[in-house]
C-alpha cells in the first residue's frame, strides 16, 4: 500500500463501504449510478474515461445479492488529483443516502487494482432461525452436493463443501466464510438450504437476515480488500 | 434506519423493489409529532413515471417548505404488487413515513391524464377510503386534485372532495393555513370547504346542481350552497423568475424516464395550436429571466449530482435569450462538470440546429419533428404556423448537420380532414426522405431512419376545437390503414396509437359528471394501468358504458352548437369562449390566427395582467395593449 505522501498519476483509491438498511433493495447497477451522483455532489476530482461518452472511472468488487445487506463492500475509483483520504471519506459520506457509508480507504498501486479480480472469499453473518442448525453434522459429510442451474440452464450436481472455509456460531449470530468470486461461488442461501435439510427443518429464505461482513483476497491469513485480517470468531 | 412498510419477502418478490422504499437523496423527513398538516401528494401511476413529472417536484417543495407541514409522495404500486397489498391486507402508505395515508389530513392528486382516472380510484380503494366523496366522514383526508386534466374535472367530481384549477403556487398556501386554524378551532370538514370555496381557484362539486337537458346536454350549472362562487377563476403565478423552485429535487435510485434535472424557461406558449389545450391553458406566457435560470442550473447540477439538464417548456425556440443561456451553460456546467444539456421541444430550424450542434458536439441523438398535420391546408386548419418549406429545410439542414433519426409526429382525424390530407402526411414524409437523398454522397449521414409516429386527435375542452366532432373509431382505424398502405415502409417506420383508447380519452376530456359512476364500474371490473398498453381491456369500458348507460358518441363524435353549455364552462381560464369559437370559425375557413410574439389575438387573457400580453419576448412592452 501507498502511503498519502506517495501521490502519483493517476491516483488508484479503494474504498470499504457499508450497504444497509432500505439501501439493500437498490441493485448492482442502480448502486453504481448511486455513486456516480454522490461523487459529483460530493465535488470527488474522480478521473474520466476518454472517448465519446465519458464516464468516471470506477467499479464495485463482487456485486451484492438484493436484499442482503452488508459492512464489507469494496469500490474502486481513480482520480485525476490528489485529496486526503479522509477528506475523500467524510466528502462522500456528507453527500450519501442514509444507508451507504465508506469505512476505510485507501491508496492502491496500479497492479493492485487488478485485486478486484482477485476475490475468494466473503464472509456473512446470518441471524434468525439458526439455532437449531448442526455445523459440525454438516461438516462431517464427505461431501455436500447441490444442483445448481448453469447459465444455459442445464442442472449441474456440484459438491460445495471445499467451498465452505468457515461455518461458526457466534454472539452476532451464525457466521459463514464462503468462497466467493468467479471461479468457484457460493452463496449463503445455499448453504442455508442444506443446514435445514441436515436436519429436517423447512427451508424458507426469509426466516434469516444475511448481512455481509467482509470480501477477501486470501483465505489464509484471512485479508480483506484492503488489506484489514478479517477473523471468522 | 427508518423502518420499511414492507417486509423483505414482499420486496424481494416484486419487480424493482426501490419504488417503494423512500430514503432517496433530498427526499424529506420530519418529525411527525411536530406537524400540523399530513399531506399525501399522488401521481397515479407508477415511481418512474411521477418522479419525472416537474409538477410533483414543485408541490413536494412548495409544501416542505413549509415547517407546519409534512408532504410525502404517493404512486401507484405496480400490478405485481397492487395484487400482493389486497391479498395481505397492507394499506397504501406514502414512501417518506411509510405510513398508511389513510390516516393523513389530506390526499391531493395531480391529474395528467385522463387515463389515470381508475388508478386514482385504485389508490383510494388500496388506501382504505371510500370512493365517493359523499361516503366519507371527516376521519378522512380530504381529497383534492389539481394539474391540467381538472380543467375539466367533472367526470371524476363524485369522488373528489376540492379541485384546484390553476398553479399550485398562488393559493395553496393559502388553504393549507386556513385548515390549520379550522383544525385548531375543530371545525368540521363542511365548513372548511365552505370557507376554501371563497378562496379563488377552488371548486367544491358537492357545492353545485347540474342540470339536464332532455338531448344530455346541461341545462343549467348553479351553486347550491352560498359559499360556493358561481364561476371559478383560473390561478396562474405571474411573476416565475421569483416563484418558489425546487433546487434540491429527489434524486430517484432506479431510472425514471428522464434521469435529469429540469428547468422550466416559461409557462405557456405563444403559438396559439388550435388542438393544443396547454397552448390555451397556461396563457399568457410568463418566461423566467436567464440570470435565475443559470443560477439554479448550478444549483441544481451541485444539489443533485445528475449529468444532465434538460431546459423545458411548450415551445423553447421561443424563449428570447435561448442562445444566451445555452452557450452560458455549455461553457460552465458542460465544460467544467461534464454536464450534457438537453432542448427538447425546438422548431427544428438552422436557429435550433446550430444550438443543437453546441450542446451535443458528437453524439446525435434523434430529432423530433412535429408538423402535426400533413397539408398546408390542414396545418392552416390547427393554426400550426409553419410551411412545408420551412419543414422541409428543416430537414435538409438536419441531414447536413449529420443527424440521421428523425421522429416525425402526425395527428389522424383533425377537424376537417380528408383522405387527401391523410396521404398528405405520407407524402410530406416522403420529401424528407428525399431531402437526405438530394445531399451530395459524401455530405450524407449514414443510412437515415425515419420514423413516423401517428396519434389520433382528441378535441379538448378549452380549445377552439371543444366544439368539435371527434372522429369515430371507425375512421380512425381506416385511415391509419390508409396512411400504413401509402407510406413507404423501406425508408419509413410507421407506429400509431391505438384508437380505442382515445375513444376513452375523448369520452372522459369533454364529460360530464353522469361519467364517475361509468369510471367507476370500469374500475369494479379490473380497470387499472389503462394508459399502459399490456393492462388497457377495452371491454372493462364497453360493459361499464351499457351498464351506466352512456352512448360515448354523445361525447366523442356528437356535433356541439354555439350555444352549448360545456360541463367545465364554469371555469374561468381568462381565453374567452367568444375567442375559441372564433378561433373554430376560422378554423374551419383555414384562415391563420397571429401569434402572441407578433401581435396580440385580443383572447382575454390580460386580465392577468401581465406576462407577453405586456411584454414581448425581448422584454420590450407592447405599445398597443390597452386596444385588447
Ligand atoms: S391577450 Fe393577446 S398577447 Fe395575451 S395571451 Fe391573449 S392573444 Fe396572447
Amino acid at each position: 500500500m501507498l502511503t498519502n505522501t506517495e501521490l502519483k498519476s493517476p491516483i488508484l483509491i479503494r474504498i470499504k463501504f457499508e450497504k444497509q438498511g432500505a439501501l439493500r433493495f437498490i441493485g448492482h447497477l442502480d448502486l453504481m449510478r448511486t455513486f456516480q451522483k454522490t461523487f459529483r455532489r460530493a465535488d470527488i476530482p474522480i478521473a474520466y474515461s476518454e472517448g465519446y461518452n465519458p464516464h468516471q472511472i470506477f467499479s464495485i468488487a463482487s456485486p451484492l445479492t438484493l436484499g442482503i445487506g452488508s459492512v464489507g463492500e469494496y469500490l474502486d475509483l481513480k482520480l485525476k488529483e490528489s485529496m486526503d483520504l479522509d477528506d475523500l471519506i467524510s466528502a462522500i459520506n456528507n453527500a450519501s443516502p442514509e444507508g451507504i457509508k465508506v469505512t476505510a480507504a485507501v491508496m492502491l498501486e496500479e497492479k493492485a487494482a487488478a485485486g478486484m479480480a482477485a476475490v475468494l472469499g466473503a464472509s456473512y453473518t446470518i441471524t434468525g432461525k439458526i439455532n437449531d442448525f448442526d455445523l459440525d453434522g454438516l461438516l462431517s459429510k464427505e461431501t455436500i452436493t447441490v444442483t445448481k442451474k448453469t447459465k444455459k440452464g442445464k442442472l449441474k450436481e456440484m459438491d460445495i463443501k471445499p467451498g465452505i472455509f468457515g461455518l461458526v456460531h457466534t454472539g452476532d449470530g451464525l457466521v459463514m466464510i464462503l468462497s466467493s468470486g468467479s471461479t468457484f461461488n457460493i452463496k449463503p442461501d445455499v448453504v442455508l438450504r442444506e443446514l435445514c435439510a441436515f436436519i429436517n427443518q423447512e427451508y424458507n429464505r426469509f426466516d434469516f437476515q444475511i448481512m455481509r461482513n467482509d470480501i477477501m483476497m486470501g483465505i489464509n491469513p484471512y485479508v480483506n480488500l484492503v488489506g484489514e485480517t478479517v477473523t471468522p470468531i | 434506519m427508518r423502518k420499511l412498510r414492507l417486509n423483505d419477502e414482499i420486496l424481494l418478490s416484486v419487480e424493482k423493489p426501490a419504488r417503494y422504499i423512500g430514503h432517496e437523496v433530498n427526499a424529506i423527513y420530519k418529525d411527525t409529532d411536530n406537524i400540523d398538516i399530513r399531506f399525501a401528494l399522488c401521481f397515479a401511476d407508477v415511481y418512474e413515471i411521477g418522479m419525472s413529472h416537474l409538477g410533483l417536484a414543485i408541490i413536494y417543495d412548495l409544501l416542505n417548505k413549509r415547517e407546519d407541514t409534512f408532504c410525502e409522495r404517493v404512486f401507484s404500486p405496480w400490478m405485481d404488487l397492487d395484487e400482493k397489498m389486497r391479498e395481505h391486507k397492507i394499506p397504501l402508505f406514502a414512501l417518506e413515513s411509510q405510513e398508511p395515508i389513510r390516516d393523513f389530513d389530506f390526499l391531493g392528486f395531480t391529474v395528467q391524464y385522463e387515463m389515470s382516472y381508475t388508478n386514482m380510484l385504485s389508490v383510494m380503494d388500496l388506501a382504505g377510503i371510500p370512493f365517493y366523496s359523499k361516503d366519507r366522514d371527516d376521519t378522512y383526508p380530504i381529497i383534492c386534485a389539481g394539474g391540467p386534466c381538472v380543467y375539466n374535472p367533472e367526470p371524476i367530481a363524485d369522488f373528489i372532495d376540492f379541485f384546484y384549477i390553476g398553479e399550485a403556487e398562488t393559493n395553496l398556501p393559502t388553504i393549507l393555513d386556513l385548515y390549520k386554524d379550522m383544525k385548531i378551532a375543530g371545525k368540521t370538514k363542511l365548513e372548511y370547504l365552505e370557507a376554501i370555496a371563497e378562496i379563488d381557484g377552488i371548486y367544491v362539486p358537492a357545492f353545485y346542481d347540474v342540470s339536464y337537458n332532455e338531448d344530455g346536454t346541461i341545462s343549467a350549472f348553479l351553486p347550491n350552497n352560498t359559499h360556493a362562487k358561481p364561476r371559478i377563476k383560473k390561478q396562474i403565478l405571474m411573476d416565475v423568475t421569483n416563484g418558489s423552485f425546487p433546487e434540491k429535487p429527489i434524486v430517484p435510485y432506479i431510472q425514471t424516464i428522464h434521469d435529469r434535472v429540469v428547468l422550466e424557461l416559461f409557462r405557456g406558449c405563444s403559438r396559439g395550436c388550435r388542438f393544443c389545450q396547454a397552448g390555451m391553458i397556461y396563457r399568457p406566457v410568463r418566461e423566467k429571466s436567464a440570470q435565475i435560470l443559470k443560477e439554479q442550473a448550478e444549483r441544481l447540477i451541485k444539489n443533485t449530482g445528475h449529468d444532465e439538464i434538460s431546459l423545458i417548456s411548450l415551445s423553447s425556440s421561443d424563449y428570447g435569450e435561448l442562445k444566451e443561456i445555452t452557450e452560458y451553460l455549455i461553457d460552465t456546467l458542460g465544460k467544467e462538470k461534464q454536464v450534457n444539456i438537453s432542448l427538447p421541444s425546438l422548431r427544428i430550424d438552422s436557429f435550433s440546429l446550430e444550438l443543437m450542434q453546441k450542446v451535443q458536439e458528437v453524439r446525435k441523438s434523434s430529432l423530433t419533428f412535429a408538423p402535426e398535420a400533413g397539408s398546408q391546408r390542414m396545418r392552416d386548419v390547427i393554426n400550426k404556423g409553419i410551411s412545408e418549406k420551412e419543414i422541409l429545410d428543416g430537414a435538409k439542414a438536419a441531414f447536413s448537420g449529420g443527424w440521421n433519426r428523425l421522429k416525425l409526429y402526425f395527428m389522424l382525424g383533425l377537424p376537417e380532414e380528408t383522405m387527401e390530407d391523410v396521404e398528405a402526411i405520407a407524402d410530406l414524409s416522403h420529401a424528407i426522405v428525399e431531402k437526405y437523398y438530394e445531399l451530395p454522397k459524401e455530405m450524407r449521414p449514414k443510412k437515415p431512419s425515419i420514423v413516423v409516429s401517428t396519434s389520433f386527435f382528441v378535441p379538448k375542452p378549452f380549445t377552439p376545437f371543444q366544439w368539435s366532432p371527434q372522429d369515430t373509431a371507425e375512421n380512425f382505424i381506416m385511415k391509419k390503414g390508409h396512411l400504413w398502405r401509402t407510406i413507404d415502409k423501406k425508408t419509413i417506420k410507421y407506429n400509431a396509437h391505438d384508437a380505442e383508447t382515445s375513444v376513452i380519452e375523448g369520452v372522459m376530456a369533454r364529460g360530464d359528471r353522469k361519467l364517475s359512476a361509468t369510471i367507476m364500474a370500469a374500475y369494479n371490473k379490473g380497470a387499472r394501468f389503462d394508459s399502459w398498453s399490456e393492462f388497457f381491456k377495452y371491454e372493462y369500458w364497453v360493459e361499464a358504458f351499457a351498464e351506466t348507460g352512456i352512448d360515448t358518441n354523445f361525447y366523442t363524435t356528437r356535433v356541439r352548437s354555439e350555444d352549448e353549455v360545456f360541463p367545465w364552462d364554469f371555469i374561468d381560464i381568462g381565453v374567452s369562449k367568444k375567442f375559441l369559437y372564433n378561433e373554430y370559425e376560422q378554423a374551419k375557413a383555414e384562415e391563420l390566427t397571429v401569434n402572441c410574439m407578433e401581435g396580440c389575438a385580443h383572447c382575454g387573457a390580460t386580465i392577468y395582467k401581465g406576462g407577453i400580453c405586456y411584454v414581448d419576448k425581448h422584454g420590450v412592452e407592447k405599445p398597443d395593449i390597452n386596444t385588447n
